[in-house]
């Protein structure tokens, strides 16, 4: 499961997830952004209730910061330890803004 | 799971065996599969399909006892590792089909993205039938010519890593020895016989009227699409395969006569001995080619005999430079693979890519670098057809693990990231390596390369436990690559470097 919540302040998106960002729940993500993203200069991706991510997960994450490159700028905020060692392996680390 | 957790060198003492004893010996699993599955990067669907209840907990491995190399190779300890570290790990099981592989090449229906590329490999109706048996979607035919060819022995040499397998091969073959009429005949039967298959008919004339004669009758014996051998490195006299190449004038020269000759798909096959690619690539789209197939081998020597001062292969007491493919050239046709692909007066060509392919994992890197479909032959030669199997099931999973409906949404997503040229890097920060003490045996070996080949920033303390100096420490990470035990990884933060005036 996940939950995906929204908070929009002028032109800066706030995306918290709780639950699982997984194989089946990483679409329902892709779709939100892919639906908000137009006029967003800052997005920031609030992981504080986030328990997991998987490599669909990652995907997701990677296209919404190339989207950002292009438009402006992507944070991701309050990562638990668990997640932050996925970002370390996959080289994640290296490409978004951890905040 | 984001990191392999059994590597190949875990199972070095692994022959590989033809109908290998281990299965044999074993009444309930095929471990000689698992083994390698393993060897070939595709550890998630040895642990998918592997049972629930790991079998080998109770078992006394008589496959272990009837190995070729009797107890060398820790079996039954690795496939409980499949069960017990990698199997729990999984994000999904086996895929239901390996649909999301299905591709095109200029239009025409792939199976999946894996062909044999033109060399002895394809070169018999028996020998692609097998491997279309195996689930090859296609083969590029060894080249077809009109000139008789004789082939001199022996003709292969190689190098070989640190557990003897092969790493870099050397090969001075010529094209099919094959009459023009038998390959013909060759590829009627093919089609009829396994008409979803792939034939990229590979040809090389000596004239103008050659190359349309051949792509015609190619056309006319059931070729999908025709591949022109503008590269092979053993041909190379008297105006023919890479000195072509090398001339974008001839490039596109041929490759129009050769459209005359057919309305198949044209793939003009290029050499990786020139600078750059690009100008051959853009002549032989003006000339009327679709799609470009790369690279062809490298010009190379191996082995110069300390006793007698010939190189290999020895014809005699003579030898000669050949073309260099395998393993070790994939960093180079990577490289071209990019560099056509960001080329934007090729947008729309189909590459098809090959050099050193042996595991899903390169050919996605490729794929991630703008390539179409994927061509193997060293590797094939190494180990066999029967590498597809990983091949399609390790892309396959990865592609269904990441939420790709089809590979060719993978296609290209890695040019972005790619420069020519260093400069456009960030110079202001830093990433200290990391050391893990857990794993560390305190060899030493970052502090002798950090000293004699970086900044002389690692120090080894007298219970032999490496301390860096973050002073010197310039974040190179060349200790990170020469480590045994791969107890140093890059650090997580990049820190903010002054520059000196």
């Amino acid at each position: 499961m996940l939950n995906i919540e929204k908070t929009t302040n002028a032109s800066e998106l706030t995306v918290s997830l709780t639950g699982r960002l997984d194989t089946t729940t990483a679409p329902e993500l892709e779709k939100e952004l892919k639906a908000s993203l137009d006029s967003v200069t800052t997005l920031v991706i609030d992981m504080t209730a986030l328990d997991y991510i998987s490599s669909a997960g990652l995907r997701v994450l990677l296209s919404a910061q190339k989207t950002m490159n292009k438009q402006g700028e992507m944070k991701v905020v309050h990562v638990n330890e668990t997640i932050m060692e996925i970002f370390e392996v996959t080289g994640f680390s290296d490409i978004l803004t951890i905040e | 799971m984001f990191e392999r957790c059994i590597t190949r060198s875990e199972l070095l003492r692994c022959a590989l065996c033809k109908d290998a004893p281990c299965t044999a010996a074993c009444g309930t699993l095929d471990p000689a599969r698992i083994l390698r599955s393993l060897w070939f990067d595709d550890e998630k669907n040895a642990a998918a399909s592997f049972p629930d209840n790991n079998p080998c907990a109770v078992c006394a491995a008589p496959c272990e006892e009837a190995c070729v190399r009797a107890h060398q190779v820790p079996i039954r300890h690795l496939l409980t590792r499949v069960h017990d570290e990698v199997k729990p790990q999984l994000e999904i099981g086996v895929p239901e089909d390996e649909d999301r592989l299905r591709t095109e090449l200029c239009g025409v229906p792939l199976e999946n993205p894996f062909l044999l590329s033109s060399s002895v490999v394809a070169s018999t109706y028996d020998m692609c039938a097998r491997a279309f048996e195996a689930g090859w979607a296609g083969a590029a035919f060894k080249t077809i010519c009109s000139f008789p060819i004789h082939e001199a022995s022996p003709r292969f040499s190689a190098i070989t890593g640190d557990n003897g397998s092969i790493i870099g091969f050397k090969n001075i073959e010529q094209l099919s020895d094959h009459s023009v009429a038998e390959n013909m005949e060759i590829f009627r039967r093919l089609k009829e016989n396994y008409p979803n298959k792939f034939i990229l008919a590979s040809i090389m004339g000596q004239n103008d009227a050659e190359w349309e004669e051949l792509s015609c009758l190619c056309e006319e014996n059931g070729a999908d699409a025709v591949e022109l051998n503008f590269s092979c490195p053993n041909m190379a006299d008297d105006g023919l395969g890479s000195d072509i190449g090398q001339v974008p004038e001839l490039v596109e020269r041929f490759a129009s006569a050769a459209r005359r000759g057919t309305k198949l798909p044209i793939l003009a096959k290029l050499t990786p001995n020139v600078a750059a690619m690009s100008p051959a690539a853009e002549a032989a789209r003006r000339g009327g080619a679709d799609g470009i197939a790369a690279i062809n081998t490298i010009k190379s020597i191996i082995g110069v005999n300390p006793h007698t001062y010939v190189s290999s292969p020895a014809v005699h007491g003579r030898s000669a430079v050949g073309g260099y493919s395998g393993n070790a050239v994939k960093p180079i046709a990577l490289r071209f693979i990019a560099e056509l692909a960001q080329n934007r007066a090729l947008q729309g060509m189909h590459l098809s890519a090959m050099g050193g392919v042996e595991t899903w994992a390169d050919a996605l890197e490729f794929i991630l670098l703008g390539a179409g479909s994927i061509q193997v032959t060293t590797a094939v030669m190494q180990y066999g057809y029967r590498i597809i199997g990983d091949l399609k099931q390790g892309l396959n999973y990865y592609l269904a693990e990441k939420g790709f409906a089809h590979v060719g949404e993978a296609v290209g997503l890695a040019l972005d990231s790619v420069s020519d040229s260093t400069d456009v890097l960030e110079r202001d920060t830093v990433v200290f390596p990391k050391f893990h003490r857990e794993r560390c045996i305190g060899c030493g070996r970052c502090a002798i390369s950090c000293a004699d080949g970086g900044h002389q920033a690692v120090r080894l303390t007298d219970d032999r436990k490496p301390v860096l100096d973050g002073r010197k420490c310039v974040g190179c990470h060349l200790c990170v690559l020469v480590c045994p035990q791969k107890a140093i990884t890059a650090s997580r933060k990049r820190i903010k470097r002054e520059h000196n005036a």
